[in-house]
């Protein structure tokens, strides 16, 4: 069969791709006389499913690959034939350290770098299995990108000639703890430090999302130096696989919990049952589940309740008996509580727990450890939170938090740390919180709280202040009633200013929402946020500043562009930095996403702008990939598929996935926007309704809600938003007013509209867009020929206008230039302009141009 | 590149036309920006190796480059068009000596994000054999085709957006989008059946 050229085969083609699956058989059964073309536009429809993901995988690995091959010299193959390898890529490996199940381990030292590494290879089977090894990887890299004092650095994961699979890992001499416990049981003092170790690497892994499920005293390394390097996450993920067929582990079921037993997925609470095992045997020299063999340690597991440790050792401190039980609780969820009265943080001990239990634990805790701690409480000042006589907190906003740093140039750091709160506040979903822009003007208010809260429609506000000690950072916030001058509850958070800043909002979070007694059925209670675990300062700073950037574009209401411009560059070089010093941070690349597609969408020079939604696209990946909970992730790659790719029904899964996870005014709005896009303007208008509610005062939301009504044609609903939004900006402010003469307009009121944008003309030094909008009003009054007097005015003296304003020039009849207009705009990604497309505007006027209705077909908008 | 580039890369590629040898230098070092930051995209999904590497990459480029002459260039994006054709030329390079290498033997870091990142599996292990067969069906698919062979160099190895794709090409971007979307299709089909049919062997 001679080959079919593909031009005649491209518009087929695209013409099959815009159709409902369920369709194209038909279509390609009827489209062509010529069998050969039937056949290889089926097969070409075929490939078409996979070929974009494999040419984006292909791209994301080939260029930066083949540049390291221009670099890197190829090392030589290490010496062979010997049993121990001698040389390993740079790594001369000096002593056999260990071997188990797992892999072998050995002592190398680091030629390029010159230092000394544990180098562990892992089982040939595990490596050779590559789904379970990338599920491996992907756990490692999350815990090595966490960077914490407790965990065993990762350095490097290479491959030797031979194929297997090795990982290059931080060396720090001392012995792991199961050898400690060999020689007898360590103090009550270690015991509980090393626990409380244990405990914050734990707490560190958890908050990203990553469960070690191995916690034994194999696994715990003691160093030189006495203190606790958690080993080998992942490793017991890549197990899994092995765990049945194998079963490698028998030796360690003492250590399991009684879900793991049962073969079911895991959750964190896994760890920290393992963890009460742990303690349990350091504190009694015994194992709390024992016994001949592993079918009765598994049966003891699942049903007995060990005997009580103060049984086998008697100077046991008060409470710390029932701390270790509270981790062995067969009840997951019960766990959780001693685990946090472990760490000193607990606000309030979970469900089943008295009060008086919970001072013990935290007595037990505090009694124990030698560590300096994040000491944190919250207190209940009015003894209850809600009752019968007292209406549900069910609205709240956090004011902007007093600054007592005396570090003015790092106020990023504070009002990073405000922005936080309310996003852990939002994710948490127990209570609608306003935003960050929401509360921004109540900075420094001295309005007394009621009249906030009944400005913002809240039932309660958070205030708060921050200061310094030394090298700690501390928070106290106090929650007030909408009807009360006096808070009910406060709290004291604190952690170091080096690294852990952004764990604070969290514990914060927590407490507030506990305390606020919202918690009933609203799901955890405990936001799992990428962004609570400590982080290596320097990025921690960066992030932080990007933040502040970021809302500092916004400072102005309706920003210009300019500011825009360079506030968003600035962010993106800051969140940028985040993620090249700690790249497993998925908040971080999230922000470098959304600061991308910020750029892109907003930018009315559109030449880079497919190049800033790629950016956008690839950073939002990233940060989906590195934390399925991450609903900034989410909103950033659901703007760019929709945007940039028309990809709606997947943009529209995206969205709404990050609504889900973090009903935030953000992501109400990104998702007005879409609907926007697509036509469903009452919906869209519902959404902004949403982040309206969460967001009473942002002058940039009315404004586009005013548009979305616009859009639908409801002018004359359109016209008193516009005109609210001018009473709050004030007669003179030039905000919103292009949008309100065009409103006019629409309803008749010519003359307001031309006296309105006569009078920015002259006040502005004749700025464009004023000029454009006059055109606009001017031709939609039917005064044809002035309108285009002012449209070569504009050529002469404002090249590119009519990128923002295409309408203008389709209402004045230069439909070609229009169409061309609202064309380049579809193709480039402008959202406004590929709105447009669905919008009043120049739609109306230009909808029958070929080029539009090409435009609109390759869209494949949803019907 | 910022506003002012164009103009300048104007300037720069009439000198260069006109015969000026170092035009061709400060031409490179105005698009260098640009194509740094593409070259610095494809990095960036990749994360790992050192900024370096993309300098590296960028002046492997450069060589090709100032071997290509500097007549042909008549825009900026006509450049970017011809600088993707070197791009394609340099990672085609790379392949041959990494397939070769292979076969040697040679040991070679791993990065974990080399790793993650390692495209699916219906490649069946080995980027650089995908890489070769992807030159092996763009050959084929360029000389029945070639202005969809031009689509798929400027795209996929010059990392280039539509409209500059469709300015360098003298196409209309919806053209590019189409021939864009039906080639992918068509070398993915290809390059399948090479790598299977290597498999077999």
């Amino acid at each position: 069969m001679p080959e079919v050229p593909l031009e005649s085969l491209e518009e087929l083609f695209e013409r099959v791709r815009g159709l409902p699956v369920a369709e194209r058989a038909a279509f390609v059964a009827s489209c062509s006389e010529d069998p050969g073309v039937r056949a290889e536009l089926e097969s070409l429809l075929d490939a078409a499913e996979e070929a974009p993901a494999f040419f984006e995988a292909l791209a994301t690995s080939l260029v930066p690959q083949a540049a390291h091959a221009a670099l890197v010299d190829p090392v030589g193959p290490p010496d062979a034939g010997a049993g121990m390898p001698r040389l390993v890529g740079h790594y001369r490996v000096e002593q056999l350290l260990g071997a188990g199940g797992m892999g072998i381990v050995y002592r190398a030292r680091d030629l390029r770098l010159g230092r000394e590494v544990a180098l562990k290879f892992l089982p040939r089977h595990l490596g050779r299995d590559e789904s379970a090894a990338r599920r491996f990887m992907a756990e490692a890299r999350a815990a090595a990108a966490l960077d914490h004092p407790h965990v065993c650095a990762l350095h490097e994961v290479g491959e030797d000639r031979d194929g297997r699979v090795f990982i290059a890992m931080g060396y720090y001499g001392g012995e792991t703890l199961d050898r400690v416990l060999q020689r007898g049981r360590p103090t009550i003092g270690q015991a509980v430090g090393w626990t409380r170790e244990i405990a914050s690497a734990l707490r560190a892994a958890h908050a990203r999302g990553i469960v070690h499920r191995d916690i034994k005293p194999g696994n715990v390394l003691i160093t030189e130096g006495g203190t606790v390097k958690l080993l080998d996450f992942g490793l017991a993920k890549l197990g899994d696989a092995t765990l049945t067929e194998v079963g490698r582990w028998l030796g360690t079921v003492a250590y399991m919990s009684p879900e793991q037993t049962r073969g079911g997925t895991v959750g964190a609470e896994t760890d920290l049952w393992s963890l009460g095992v742990v303690l349990y045997e350091m504190l009694t020299g015994r194992r709390p589940f024992g016994g001949g063999n592993t079918a009765v340690v598994l049966e003891a597991i699942r049903n007995d309740r060990p005997a009580p440790p103060s049984t086998l050792r008697d100077e046991l401190p008060e409470g710390l008996e029932e701390l270790v039980l509270g981790l062995l609780s067969p009840d997951p969820a019960a766990r959780r509580g001693p685990f946090r009265a472990l760490l000193g943080e607990e606000g309030r001990v979970g469900a089943g727990a008295t009060a008086g239990s919970a001072r013990r634990w935290r007595w037990a805790a505090v009694a124990g450890a030698s560590a300096a701690a994040l000491v944190a409480a919250g207190t209940l000042l009015h003894g209850r939170s809600s009752g019968p006589d007292l209406p549900e907190i069910r609205r709240l906003a956090v004011l902007p938090l007093a600054d007592s740093t005396h570090a003015p140039e790092q106020r990023f750091v504070v009002e990073g740390l405000h922005q936080a709160m309310i996003e852990d506040l939002t994710r948490s979903r127990a209570l609608m919180v306003s935003s960050t822009d929401a509360v921004e003007r109540y900075r420094e208010s001295q309005r007394p709280p009621d009249q906030i809260a009944s400005e913002l429609g809240v039932d309660a506000i958070v205030q708060g202040a921050v200061w310094k000690r030394g090298d700690s950072l501390h928070v106290e916030v106090r929650l007030l009633r909408r009807s009360s001058e006096t808070p009910f509850w406060s709290g004291r958070y604190g952690g170091s200013a080096r690294g852990e800043i952004l764990a604070l909002p969290s514990r914060i979070a927590a407490g507030i929402v506990s305390a606020a007694g919202t918690e009933r059925g609203a799901g955890p209670a405990m936001p799992t946020a990428a962004t609570t675990v400590g982080h290596q300062p320097r990025a921690e700073r960066a992030f932080l500043r990007g933040m502040y950037e970021f809302r500092r574009m916004k400072d102005n209401g309706v920003p210009g562009e300019d500011q825009m411009k360079r506030r968003l560059r600035t962010a993106i070089r800051d969140f940028d930095e985040a993620a090249t010093i700690e790249p497993g941070w998925a908040a971080a690349h999230a922000w470098l996403a959304r600061a991308y597609h910020w750029l892109a969408s907003n930018l009315t020079r559109a030449d880079s702008n497919g190049y800033y939604f790629e950016r956008s696209r690839v950073e939002a990946l990233r940060a989906v990939s590195l934390d399925e909970s991450g609903a900034q992730g989410f909103a950033a790659l659901g703007f760019v598929l929709f945007a940039y790719d028309h990809n709606w029904v997947e943009a529209e899964r995206a969205i709404r996935r990050a609504i889900e996870l973090e009903p935030s005014s953000d992501n109400h709005w990104t998702y007005a926007l879409y609907l926007l896009a697509v036509g469903r303007f009452d919906e869209s208008i519902q959404q902004y309704e949403e982040a309206g509610r969460r967001d009473p005062v942002s002058r940039l939301l009315k404004a586009q809600e005013a548009e979305a009504y616009a859009c639908a044609g409801r002018w004359d609903e359109a016209v008193p938003r516009l005109e609210l939004l001018h009473e709050w900006t004030g007669p003179e402010s030039d905000e919103g007013r292009i949008a309100r003469a065009f409103a006019y307009s629409h309803v008749d009121r010519y003359d307001e509209a031309i006296a309105s944008l006569e009078g920015a003309i002259s006040r502005n030094d004749s700025a464009a867009r004023f000029v454009a909008g006059l055109a606009y009003v001017e031709a939609s009054a039917g005064d044809t020929r002035k309108a285009r007097a002012l449209i070569r005015w504009l050529d002469a003296n404002s090249p590119g206008w009519e990128r923002t304003f295409p309408e203008t020039l389709a209402a004045a009849g230069e439909l070609d230039r229009a169409a061309a207009e609202v064309q380049r705009g579809a193709l480039e990604g402008v959202w406004s302009q590929s709105t447009i497309l669905r919008c009043q505007g120049a739609y109306p006027y230009v909808r029958d141009d070929p080029r539009i209705q090409e435009i609109e077909r390759s869209m494949h908008f949803p019907n | 590149m910022d506003d002012g580039g164009e103009a300048a890369v104007g300037r720069l590629m009439e000198a260069s036309r006109s015969g000026d040898p170092a035009a061709l230098d400060r031409l490179f070092e105005v698009v260098y920006g640009d194509l740094r930051a593409r070259a610095h995209a494809q990095r960036r999904r990749w994360h790992g190796q050192e900024t370096l590497n993309t300098t590296a990459l960028i002046h492997e480029t450069y060589i090709k480059l100032a071997g290509a002459g500097a007549d042909d260039w008549e825009s900026r994006a006509h450049f970017l068009a011809i600088a993707s054709r070197a791009m394609r030329q340099v990672l085609v390079d790379y392949a041959r000596r990494q397939g070769a290498a292979k076969r040697g033997g040679e040991w070679r870091p791993v990065s974990l994000d080399e790793i993650l990142l390692d495209p699916e599996r219906s490649v069946a292990g080995g980027r650089s054999e995908a890489v070769l067969a992807l030159e092996a069906s763009l050959a084929s698919l360029e000389e029945a085709n070639p202005r969809h062979g031009r689509i798929v160099e400027c795209r996929f190895f010059g990392g280039m957006t539509i409209g500059d794709t469709a300015e360098a090409l003298g196409l209309s971007p919806a053209t590019v989008k189409r021939g864009w979307a039906v080639a992918q299709a068509w070398l993915y089909r290809d390059i399948r059946s090479r790598l299977r049919n290597s498999e077999g062997q």
